[in-house]
Order: C-alpha cells, then structure tokens, then sequence
C-alpha cells in the first residue's frame, strides 16, 4: 500500500506550516523567564484553562478544564488572565519573520501561518528543507517562542506534517513520500475533515487519510461535495488551496461571544453582554462594509449546552439599532429564567458587501438615513475614544456590572506609560519585573 | 382492489398531485398519494396537510378497496406505458400491480390507515371566479409575495372581495403588487370575502388549477382553510393565520413625476442591466433628463453597462436606484404596452401602471446606491 504514489516530483509546490506550540503559554514564558518549566496556564479571567504549556499538559492539565479541576490536579499551578495583547504582538512579530523568507505568508490564525517558499530556493541559496528549519531557528530566536513547523507540498499535506510531532516538531513530507504519513492517520484527522463528513466516508469504507486519497477518481467526482473533493486533491498532493496573503476582508459570517465568570442567571445582565456582541459583532461588519442577511443568537448554559435561534432579516444590515427589537424577541424566546448561562454570543450570518441601501414599504425611510448617519457618529467616536464610547441603551449594564472578567487584569493592562491611555497602548510587550 | 382506468387520464391525475405531495416528509404515508375506489369510478387524494386535494375519475372497479402509494414513481410508470388503458391492482399485502397489454410494474404501497383525511366541508359559500381572471390576478402579484421569518403573513398573497370586485395584494416590504378585477353579477356574488392570506404554496396550486380560459372555479372560505373547486378535483387550502399589514397607506395617492415608456424597450433595457448584476449586487441607477432615461448599473465582481431610452419628460435632472430584479418582475406582468412610471425623489416610492387601466399596480421601494455609483 505505502507504495502507491500520488507525485512523481518530490516538489511541485513547497508549502510551510507553522504553528506556534502552546502559543499562549510560550508567550507567557518569554516575557516571564521566570515561569519556564513550571506548570503554567492562561484564562484566569475565563474561570477555565485556555492554554496549558507542556508542562502543564504533561500532568494532565488540558484546555477547557474548569480552573478548580486544574487546581485539584496541580496545586502549585501559576494561573494567569489572558492578555491578548501581548500575544498579539508576539504574533505579528511571528508573521514578520516568516515574510523575510517569503512575501506569501497567510495569517491563518494568531498562532498559525501558511507560506508558500515555491521558487525561493535559488533566491536564498538554500533547499526547501533548509529553508523551513531556518524559518523555525528564527522565529524561536528572534520571538523567543517554541513552533512547529510541516514542510509539504499542498496546505492540507503540510498542516499534517506539523502536527505530525509536536512541540518543536520539524516534520517534510515530498511528493513521494505522502503514502507513509498518510497510511497511519484517520481521516478525521485530516484538517477540514469534519464530524458529518468523517462519518459519511466510514460507510464508504474509508478509514485512513491513505484510503481517502486513493479513492478513484470517478467515484470522487461522483460521491463527494465540492469542499471534499478539494480535500482529497490536496490529500493526493494537488495543490487546490492558495496561500492567501492579503488580510481577510470577506467574511461568510462574524461572530462574536463572550464567556464570563462567574455564570449568571441575571437576565439584563445576559442580554446586556447579547447586546454588546451584537454591537462587536456590527462593528466588525461596518469595517469591512458587510451587511448581515441573517442573525444567529445563542446562550450557553453552565453544562456547556447551547440555546440558540437563527432570524433571516428583511434587509441586509449592520446596524444594531436596526434590530435590537428583534434581538429582544429572540432572547426572551430562549431565555430559561433561574438556569445558569456562562457564555452569550451573536452571529451574523450570510454577510453580502454594504453597497445601497434597500428601503422598505412600512418603515420610514427618514429613520433609516437617521440610524445610519448616527453610526458614521459613532463609529467615528469610536476611533477618538475607544470602542463602545456610544452603545446601546441596553448593553450598558456590561459598563455598569463589569465585563465578566474574574481575578487580576494583565500586567500590561495595569502599566501605562507616559502617553498612553486606557484604549491605546504602544506596539510592544512588557518584561515582567521580578521583584 | 382493482380497477380499469384510461392511462392517459389516470396519469393527468397523478402528475396535478405532484406538487403537494411532500417529497420531504418524515412520515412515509405523505409522500404518497391516497387511491381508493367509488361506484365506477375512483378518488385521488394527496395531502400535506397544508394543502389537500381530492379529485374523482371515471374507471371500472372490479374489487373495491383503497391504497397509497408513492406519488412520483407512479407518475413515472404512467409515463412510460404506451397502453390505452391499464389495470391497477393491489393486494392484501399491500403490494401494486400496475398492468397494461404487456408491461407490468409491482411496487410496495401503504396502508391507509394514517393518511390524514381530506375533509369536504358541506357548509361552504361558494362564489364563481373565471379561470381567465383568477390567473391573470395571481400571475400579476405572486412574484412579490416573502420569505420572512419573522413577518410570516408576507408569505402568501392577501385576497379580498367586496360584491363584484375581487382585490389581490402581495408583498415582501420591499415592494408591493396588486390586481384589482370586477367580475361579472353572477347568481352567487354577494358572498364576500373580508380579507385572507393564502399560502405561496397554495397560490401555485390553484394556478394549476386555473390553468384554462374557459372555465370558471367554485371558491369559498370556511374555517381558516380556502377551498377551490373545480369539476371533480377540490383544492383545500390552510390560510396563514396572521395580521396583514395596512398596505392602502404604502400605496402613494398623488405626486411624483410620471412617465411614459414603451413596456418592451424599457423591459430589454432593464434585463440588459441585470446581465450586470447578481446577488449581491442588483442595483440599477436610473437618471432622467430631458427627453431620456439613462441606465447604469455597476457590479465591482462583473463590470458595468450604460443604456438609454427616450421617454416624455421634462424637468429637473434625477437620480433614483432601484433593485433591477424588482422592475422587472414589475414591468413583465403587464400586457400593455405603453406603462407609467411613477418616481419619486427622497427615498419615495415609484410606482409601475399600465398607462391605459388601473387594474394593477406594483409600488417598488429604492435603494440608497453606494457613493460610486451617485
């Protein structure tokens, strides 16, 4: 079977996967050296642990565990709040490096890059295996965090090799040598392989990544849907997926959530924090000029179960006062009074590019102009003075009760420098200070 | 049970179920249509328990008895025979036999135990509306009903009746359409009817039913459901239950400024813009001047086409976008030739007529189009 081949050239395309290990953590860890090789987690704020490092990982701490279970494991556990910032930060200085390689470098995540070094063997004097370790030695040199990093010849091909060993993984897979990395996997490993799908090629009697890429060509066409035909050719070293370089502007959906901590059952509360999603989630939408065709709103209980509703909208929009009312009517749908919810969130579903306004029959058109001349106010306010500085009504009572952040804010939130301000700090982490 | 029937006839009657059969359903017996037996001669029914057809056709019942069975399969075997006529026999074990000189199909029914009834109310006033009518008031404002979630009473077509004129309204909030027709003092036409919102789904089934110039279809209401009947077949509608919104307001009594276009220049002027346009972009700007309409439509993914028509007018210079898609839906309607077209500046509505009657009109909403195109 491992003798089957799928590409007579060992390169048609070279395609680097890196992902940055226990992204969070290793952040943590550089600007607090301190902490390396202690068990460390991130999420305090979130009451459940976001990221473990290693370490952490190593006694059984894993992501998603309730902070009390982790302490119960690990008493001696450092448990920090999330800082984003930072992180953000670490990963665009991530990305920087990788573009000194390569200007195709995609931003697939915070912690993760696709970049395509076909061709640039000759400009850097180096073969594509040297490329990406060189890649690898810079980023933990320059960054000072621990990456992984799959060298193959198509998207989904290298995002295996990179998670072929890790942490501090370097893993190539060529044309030739696909069978072997393959053979072992289970389909539903395979990146972008879902639940539904993993479970429809079971009955086609597909269990490893090998099988499915050796499905013949005809029954292929014939049996799989589109995405899943993509997937397969990347599988059989086909190159379908480009590295996209240019920064997302067209979303299919936005969503945003907030999970807070301690779980609430205050129902003003729970829709202030839907309202605000809504708001975020809008102001997402107006940046890129999307205008949501449909909403999505759901509550997420303490046992992790989901309420949810999904409302089609009579005409595209992005303007919270818009549907407000009708965020309203879902709520109180799906709102279950005395149950504990620890997570809201809002989804704008079906997003078409803001270009004319259709006016409608029973609404007046004046309103309309005037809801929309308001949020150029406010979004304009928004620039000078932070996100939110204008909100609605009924998302206020996330000012007054707070945001649902427990424990101690970052270090960076708690420092300013000479200049800054709440909303706007300057471009770079602080070390910690050991006192 | 066994019966005779012509194939021809019986393959009619199964195909005008197709539409209400429920290809979907999750209780098997609805994908099926209901088959049973009279003194010479047997009933079709189908039902999705939305809309419900009953419908009687001459055979020769050797063995009474009813079955169901699935309705596309069956329309299909019809289809395909080359007899006269044909044998349809199904036994106890609820296994169909349909027999024509040569050809022979077997295929496993259903009881009937759990096909939901068609009822046949006996208390309905009916009135007489010509098929002529009926079709050409259901074809001018079936396009502009909804798909609203939220406002489900937009998903159907509002119908009212007041002594001889029969009023049909459809829209989606974006625009409006609506037929207006007298009928004739026939015997039966003091009943009225106060106001009904009938299903999309239903409205397709009795403009099947409508199909013919000559005849003329019983209608009546009773009890949330609308019934249409003609000949032996009888169509029974549920009505949506839902408030429908004031559209005498939206309707705009004076003002604007009208034009006169001719009906088929403005119509291949309007689909040369829509090669321009796709979902998510529809939109066309209309600007007038004097003695001409221009055209542009813009679609950043595509490219963008100018047109001109000459119109009648005179008067300041202006710009007005609507979705291309709902003036055309608007103007190809209509079989006048000369239309008015009513505009309005500030985000007012415009209004298409026929230039010579005013028995229909659709009132379409702008757009506000995006700075490029102003």
């Amino acid at each position: 079977m491992k003798q089957y081949i799928f590409s007579l050239h060992s390169w048609p395309r070279a395609i680097l996967h890196v992902d940055g290990d226990a992204f969070f953590t290793s952040c943590e860890e550089a600007i607090h050296p301190e902490f390396k090789g202690k068990p460390l987690i991130t999420g305090g704020e979130r009451g459940i642990v976001a990221c473990a490092n290693y370490v952490a990982k190593g006694i059984g701490i894993k992501r998603g565990v309730p902070l009390h279970e982790a302490r119960t494991i690990c008493p001696d556990l450092i448990v920090l709040p999330s800082d984003y910032e930072t992180y953000s930060l670490f990963s665009r200085r991530m990305f920087s490096v990788i573009r000194r390689f390569t200007p195709q470098v995609e931003e697939y995540s915070i912690d993760e890059a696709f970049a395509d070094i076909t061709g640039m063997r000759r400009v850097l004097h180096s073969s594509y295996e040297n490329i990406a370790l060189a890649v690898k030695k810079n980023v933990e040199k320059e960054v000072g965090i621990g990456v992984t990093v799959g060298l193959s010849i198509t998207k989904v091909l290298a995002k295996i090799a990179s998670k072929y060993k890790k942490p501090d993984g370097f893993t190539v897979i060529d044309g030739r040598s696909i069978p072997s990395y393959l053979a072992d996997l289970p389909v539903e490993a395979v990146w972008g392989i879902g639940h539904a799908t993993s479970n429809y090629l079971w009955k086609l009697g597909v269990r490893s990544a090998l099988d499915f890429a050796r499905f013949p060509e005809r029954t292929a066409l014939r049996r799989f849907v589109k995405p899943v035909r993509e997937i397969w050719q990347e599988l059989r070293g086909n190159s379908v997926y480009p590295v996209i370089t240019d920064e997302k502007s067209r979303y299919a959906s936005i969503s945003k959530t907030k999970t807070f901590a301690p779980s609430t059952t205050n129902r003003d509360y729970l829709f202030a924090q839907l309202t605000r999603n809504l708001e975020s989630a809008c102001i997402k939408a107006r940046r890129h000029s999307l205008a949501a065709q449909k909403i999505a709103v759901f509550l997420k209980k303490n046992n992790f179960y989901c309420t949810g509703s999904e409302v089609s909208l009579n005409r595209p929009s992005a303007l919270p006062l818009e549907f407000s009312s009708l965020l309203r009517k879902v709520f109180e749908a799906i709102y279950e009074a005395g149950t504990q919810y620890r997570a809201t969130g809002v989804i704008l579903l079906e997003l078409i590019p803001d270009v004319g306004t259709q006016y409608c029959l029973f609404d007046d058109p004046l309103h309309l102009e005037k809801v929309e001349r308001l949020y150029v106010a406010a979004d304009s306010l928004a620039k000078k003075y932070g996100k939110h500085t204008i909100h609605l009504g009924g998302s206020h009572l996330v000012d007054r009760l707070g945001t649902g952040k427990r424990g101690e804010s970052t270090v960076r939130h708690r420092t300013r420098f000479p200049g800054e301000t709440e909303r706007k700090h300057l471009g770079f982490p602080i070390l910690h200070n050991s006192k | 049970m066994e019966f005779t029937v012509n194939r021809k006839v019986f393959q009619e009657a199964v195909q005008k179920t197709l539409g209400i059969v429920d290809r979907k359903a999750t209780i098997s017996v609805l994908n099926n249509i209901l088959i049973k037996t009279q003194n010479n001669s047997i009933r079709v029914v189908a039902n999705d328990r939305e809309i419900g057809m009953l419908a009687d056709y001459d055979a020769q019942v050797t063995k009474q008895g009813e079955i169901t069975v699935a309705a596309r399969k069956l329309y299909e075997m019809l289809k395909e025979m080359e007899d006269d006529t044909i044998c349809f026999i199904s036994n106890e074990n609820n296994w169909v036999s349909i027999v024509g000189a040569k050809v022979q199909y077997r295929i496993p029914g259903l009881g009937s135990d759990d096909f939901p009834e068609v009822r046949e109310d006996d208390d309905v006033r009916y009135f007489d509306l010509p098929c002529k009518i009926a079709r050409e008031m259901i074809e001018k404002t079936f396009f502009a009903a909804s798909n609203d979630d939220m406002r489900p009473g937009l998903n159907g077509v509002y119908l009212k009746k007041e002594g001889s004129k029969i009023e049909m309204v459809a829209t989606d909030g974006h625009r409006l359409a609506m037929s207006t027709k007298e009928i004739g003092n026939s015997e039966r036409s003091e009943v009225n009817v106060e106001g009904i919102i009938i299903p999309k789904k239903g409205i397709n089934e009795i403009r099947r039913l409508v199909d013919d110039e000559l005849n003329s279809i019983q209608f009546g209401i009773t009890k949330g459901v609308c019934i249409a009947k003609k000949a032996a077949i009888m169509l029974r509608v549920s009505l949506i239950d839902s408030v429908y919104p004031e559209y005498g307001k939206v309707i705009p009594k004076a003002g604007g400024t009208k034009i006169m276009v001719d009906r088929s220049k403005m119509l291949h002027s309007l689909r040369r813009m829509s090669v321009m346009s796709s979902e998510m972009f529809s939109g066309v700007k209309i600007h007038l001047s004097e003695g001409k309409m221009t055209l542009n439509s813009i679609n950043p993914e595509i490219g963008e086409a100018n047109d001109e028509i000459d119109v009648f007018y005179e008067g300041e210079p202006m710009n007005i976008g609507y979705n291309v898609r709902y003036l055309i839906d608007a103007i190809e309607v209509l079989d006048e030739e000369l239309i008015s077209f009513e505009l309005r500046s500030n985000e007012g509505p415009g209004v298409i007529r026929s230039a010579e009657n005013d028995t229909y009109l659709c009132v379409v909403m702008p757009i506000k189009l995006g700075k490029e195109q102003m």
